[in-house]
C-alpha cells in the first residue's frame, strides 16, 4: 500500500531524512517511532505529498506521489500532529468540504458524519464553529474527515495526542476495522504501550536513519519496545 | 519588583509597535527599526500639523475677544477625543482580550500588577496621543497671546490627567466594546457596517473642517455661551489661558476622581472580567440534508466563507470596492454639476473619460482580496495540500471570489459613468479589464510573497508584503498611465484610442499573468510551507 524507496529530504545543510526505505502492505498498521527531530514528521509529510524529498521514490497502492500527487492524494487521508483546521468553518461545514473535495456522494456523507460524530460523541457540536473547539474536538473532527472518504492508507502524525481515553479506544477500534478490510495505516507516537499492543508492524527511526523495521515480533523480539527502542537509541 | 518586570514587558511591546518589530518575526536590522519609527513620527507630525491648522484659525481670534478659555477648553476637547478614539481598541485588547492575561494570571503576579502595567501603557499610548494636540495647541497660542506662569504650568499638570480622564472613559467604552464582540453572532459584518460609518464621519468632518474652523471662529461667543455650562472645560480653559490656581485645583480633581474610581472597580473586578468567558450562545447541530458541489465550488465556498468570517480581511480588502460604488452613486447624483464642471473647464473636458477610468482604476487598486488570500491559509495549509486538488484549482479559487466581488463593480461604476459621458462602454470594458488586473497581480505577489507564519490575522492582510506591493505596483501602474496622458498622449491620440490602447494592453497583461498563476504560481503553492 505504501512503498517509501530511499527518501532523503533536507533543509537547509541539515539531514531530515536519510536514505529511508519502508514497505507497508494493505491491512497493517505500522507505529513509527522515534525521539523528537528524529524525521517523524517530514517522511509522513512527503508521504501525503507537502514536502517534495530530494531523492527516492515513494507510491502509494502503486501511483507515484512525485508523479501522480492527485491519485495518491484521493487514495490516503491523513492527519497531523497538531489538527490546524479551518476555524472560519463549523464542524459540519468543514466536514462537508472534505467531502466535496473527495467526491463523496450525499447519501455516504450523511451516512458517514452520522456515524462518525456519533461514535466520537461531536454530533451536538457540529454546528459550532471550530474556532470554539478544544484541542481533543479538532483532534476528533480532523479524524472523522479522515474517515469520510474511506481512503486506502491513512497517515496519521501523533494521533492520540489530545484524545480522552474513550475518544483513544474508540480511534484504535476503528483502526483495526480499516485495516481488517484491506486499508493500512502509518502513524507515528512517542506512546510506545499504544504501538506495542495495535501495530502489525514498527519502524524505528534516529537522526534521519531508519535503524529498525520488521513485523513487532521481529523487532521486539523477547523484550519490550520500550527495552529496544531505549537499547536503539543509546547506541552511537 | 514584579511590576517593574511587567512594566518592561509594556514597555518594549510598545516600542515594538512603533518600530514596526511586532509586524515581524524575523529579526529588524537597525535601519528597519529606524526607518519605522521615522514614519510613525512622520505621521504624528503629520497629524500635528493639521492640529496647528485648524488652532491657528481660531486663536487670533479668540485672543482677541478675549476667549482664551474656550480656546483651551476646544483643545482638551480634542485631545480628549483623540486620546479616547485613538487607544479604544488597544484597550480592549489589552486589558480584557489579552492573550497572555492566563498565562500571567498562572504565574505568582499579582493581578493587581498586571491590571496597572497594562493601564500603564495605554496612559502612555494616550500621553503621544495628547501631545499631538498639546503642542500645536501651545504653539498656536503663543503666536497669538502671552501664556502666564500658571497657564504654563497648568497646561504641563493638565494634559497628564486629562490623560487619566480619557483612560477612565476608554476603560469604560473598551469593557462594553468587548462585552458586545463577544455576544455578536455576525461579528464580520457588524465591523464592516461600524467601519463604514467611522470613516464616513470622518471624511465627512474633513471635507468640512474648514466650514467648522469658520463657524468656530466667528461664533466664539455663541459657543462660549453654551460651553460655560460644562464646569470642567471652562476650569480647564480658565487654568490654562488664565493661570488660575483654584480653576487647576477643581479641573485636577474633576480629572482624577473618575480614574480614581473606575481603577478602583477595575481593580476589584479584573480577575473575574479576564477570568470570565463570555461566549456566544451554542448552537445545537441538527441533523439535515447536507448540499454537495464539486470541488472547484467547494473551494470558492470555502473562499466566500473565510472572507466572510473575518472582519479584518472584509474590511481591508473591501473597503475600496465600497468606496467606488459610493463614488459611482455620486457620480449619478452630482451629474449635473460634473457636467457644468466640464463645460467651463473645455481644456480638460475631451478628458473626462479618461479621469473616470483612472478614479475606478484609483478605488480597485485598493480592493486587494487576492493578495492576502494565500497567507491567510497560515497553518492549515496542510489540509489542502494534503487533499486531491491541484495548486491551481485553488489559485483559481482564489481568483474566481475576488472576480466575482470586484468585477460587477467595476462594469457598475462603469455604467454609471454613462451619465457624464457618452465612452462608458468603454470606460467599462477598461474598468472590468483592470479588476481583473489587481485580482491577478494580488494573486501572484500572494504566491511570491506569502506569509505563512503570522499569529494574528492582520498580520496576513494588513502587513504582508504581498498587499503593499500589489497597492503601490497598481497604483504606480495608475500614476504613470495619468502622467502619460496628461503630458503626452491627450494632444496625440483621443480619449477613444486610449480606452482602446488601455484595453489591449491590459487584456495582454491580465493573459500573461493568469499564465503565470496556471503554471509556476501553481506550482509553487504546491510547495509552500
Amino acid at each position: 500500500m505504501l512503498t517509501i524507496s530511499h527518501l532523503t529530504k533536507t533543509f537547509g545543510g541539515k539531514t531530515a531524512v536519510d536514505d529511508l526505505s519502508l514497505h507497508i502492505a494493505p491491512g497493517e498498521i505500522c507505529g513509527f517511532i522515534g525521539h523528537n527531530g528524529a524525521g517523524k514528521t517530514t517522511t509522513i509529510k512527503a508521504c501525503c505529498g507537502i514536502l517534495t524529498p530530494d531523492s527516492g521514490s515513494i507510491e502509494i497502492a502503486g501511483k507515484s506521489v512525485a508523479q501522480d500527487p492527485i491519485a495518491c492524494k484521493k487514495r490516503l487521508a491523513y492527519i497531523p500532529d497538531n489538527p490546524d483546521l479551518y476555524e472560519f468553518l463549523s464542524g459540519i461545514q468543514y466536514l462537508n468540504f472534505v467531502a466535496d473535495i473527495y467526491g463523496v456522494s450525499q447519501a455516504d456523507r450523511q451516512r458517514r458524519i452520522h456515524q462518525y460524530a456519533g461514535l466520537f460523541d461531536l454530533t451536538g457540536d457540529l454546528a459550532q464553529p471550530v474556532s470554539s473547539y478544544s484541542h481533543g474536538m479538532k483532534q476528533k473532527l480532523a479524524i472523522i474527515s479522515a474517515f469520510l472518504h474511506e481512503p486506502k492508507l491513512i497517515i496519521m502524525d501523533e494521533p492520540f495526542v489530545g484524545l480522552d481515553p474513550t475518544a483513544s479506544h474508540l480511534l484504535k477500534e476503528l483502526m483495526h476495522e480499516h485495516c481488517q478490510h484491506g486499508g493500512a495505516i502509518f502513524f507515528s507516537t512517542h506512546v510506545l504501550e499504544v504501538a506495542e499492543k495495535l501495530c502489525d508492524r514498527v519502524a524505528i527511526i534516529r537522526r534521519g536513519r531508519l535503524i529498525a523495521s520488521g513485523t513487532m515480533d521481529e523487532v521486539r523480539g523477547d523484550q519490550s519496545l520500550e527495552a529496544v527502542f531505549l537499547e536503539l537509541e543509546a547506541e552511537k | 519588583m514584579t511590576l517593574k518586570a511587567l512594566l518592561k514587558v509594556r514597555l518594549a511591546a510598545f516600542g515594538a509597535y512603533f518600530t514596526g518589530a511586532s509586524r515581524s518575526r524575523k529579526r529588524q536590522s537597525k535601519v528597519q527599526k529606524i526607518g519605522m519609527l521615522a514614519l510613525m513620527l512622520y505621521v504624528l507630525a503629520a497629524f500635528g500639523m493639521l492640529f496647528y491648522t485648524s488652532f491657528s484659525a481660531i486663536a487670533g481670534v479668540y485672543a482677541r475677544d478675549d476667549f482664551g478659555w474656550l480656546y483651551f477648553a476646544m483643545y482638551a476637547i480634542m485631545a480628549f477625543a483623540l486620546m479616547v478614539f485613538g487607544s479604544v481598541f488597544t484597550a480592549k485588547a489589552q486589558l480584557y482580550e489579552a492573550k497572555d492575561n492566563e498565562l500571567l494570571l498562572s504565574m505568582p503576579i499579582a493581578p493587581r500588577a498586571i491590571l496597572a502595567s497594562r493601564m500603564a501603557s495605554l496612559w502612555l499610548l494616550n500621553l503621544i496621543f495628547g501631545l499631538v494636540v498639546a503642542i500645536p495647541a501651545v504653539l498656536a497660542w503663543t503666536q497669538a497671546a502671552a501664556m502666564p506662569a500658571l497657564g504654563w504650568v497648568s497646561m504641563v499638570l493638565l494634559l497628564p490627567a486629562l490623560d487619566f480622564f480619557s483612560l477612565a472613559v476608554t476603560s469604560l467604552l473598551a469593557w462594553g466594546l468587548s462585552l458586545l464582540a463577544s455576544r455578536l453572532r455576525s461579528k464580520s459584518l457588524a465591523t464592516l457596517i461600524g467601519s463604514v460609518v467611522f470613516l464616513g464621519a470622518y471624511f465627512a468632518v474633513i471635507f468640512r473642517m474648514n466650514g467648522y474652523i469658520e463657524q468656530l471662529a466667528q461664533n466664539g461667543a455663541a459657543i462660549a455661551g453654551t460651553l460655560s455650562g460644562a464646569k470642567l472645560l471652562v476650569w480647564l480653559g480658565r487654568a490654562m489661558a488664565q493661570g488660575s490656581a483654584p480653576d487647576l485645583l477643581w479641573s485636577l480633581l474633576a480629572l482624577l476622581l473618575p480614574f480614581a474610581v473606575m481603577y478602583w472597580i477595575l481593580d476589584r473586578s479584573f480577575l473575574r472580567i479576564v477570568t470570565t468567558k463570555r461566549g456566544a450562545a451554542k448552537i445545537r447541530y441538527e441533523e439535515k440534508t447536507l448540499e454537495t458541489s464539486s470541488p472547484d465550488r467547494a473551494l470558492v465556498r470555502r473562499e466566500f466563507r473565510r472572507l466572510w468570517a473575518s472582519p479584518t480581511y472584509l474590511l481591508n480588502a473591501g473597503m475600496g470596492m465600497l468606496f467606488l460604488l459610493a463614488g459611482a452613486a455620486a457620480l449619478v447624483i452630482r451629474r449635473a454639476a460634473i457636467l457644468e464642471l466640464a463645460a467651463q473647464l473645455p481644456e480638460l473636458a475631451a478628458s473626462v473619460p479618461v479621469f473616470l477610468l483612472l478614479a475606478i482604476c484609483g478605488m480597485l487598486g485598493t480592493t486587494l482580496f487576492t493578495a492576502s488570500s494565500v497567507s491567510l491559509e497560515g497553518k492549515s495549509l496542510w489540509i489542502l495540500q494534503s487533499m486531491p486538488v491541484s495548486g491551481c484549482q485553488v489559485l483559481l479559487s482564489k481568483l474566481r471570489m475576488a472576480d466575482l466581488l470586484t468585477l460587477p463593480v467595476a462594469a457598475i461604476a462603469g455604467i454609471c459613468c454613462a451619465c457624464v459621458t457618452d465612452r462608458a462602454p468603454l470606460v467599462l470594458a477598461a474598468g472590468v479589464l483592470f479588476a481583473r488586473f489587481v485580482n491577478l497581480l494580488g494573486l501572484r505577489e500572494g504566491v511570491a510573497h506569502a506569509k505563512l507564519d503570522w499569529t494574528n490575522e492582520a498580520q496576513a492582510v494588513k502587513q504582508g508584503w504581498a498587499t503593499m506591493l500589489t497597492m503601490l505596483l497598481c497604483w504606480g501602474v495608475i500614476l504613470a498611465i495619468g502622467t502619460l496622458w496628461l503630458i503626452w498622449l491627450a494632444e496625440l491620440i483621443s480619449p477613444e484610442a486610449f480606452l482602446l490602447g488601455f484595453c489591449v494592453v491590459f487584456f495582454a497583461l491580465d493573459a500573461l499573468l493568469l499564465r503565470w498563476v496556471k503554471t509556476t504560481g501553481a506550482e509553487r503553492f504546491s510547495h509552500l510551507s
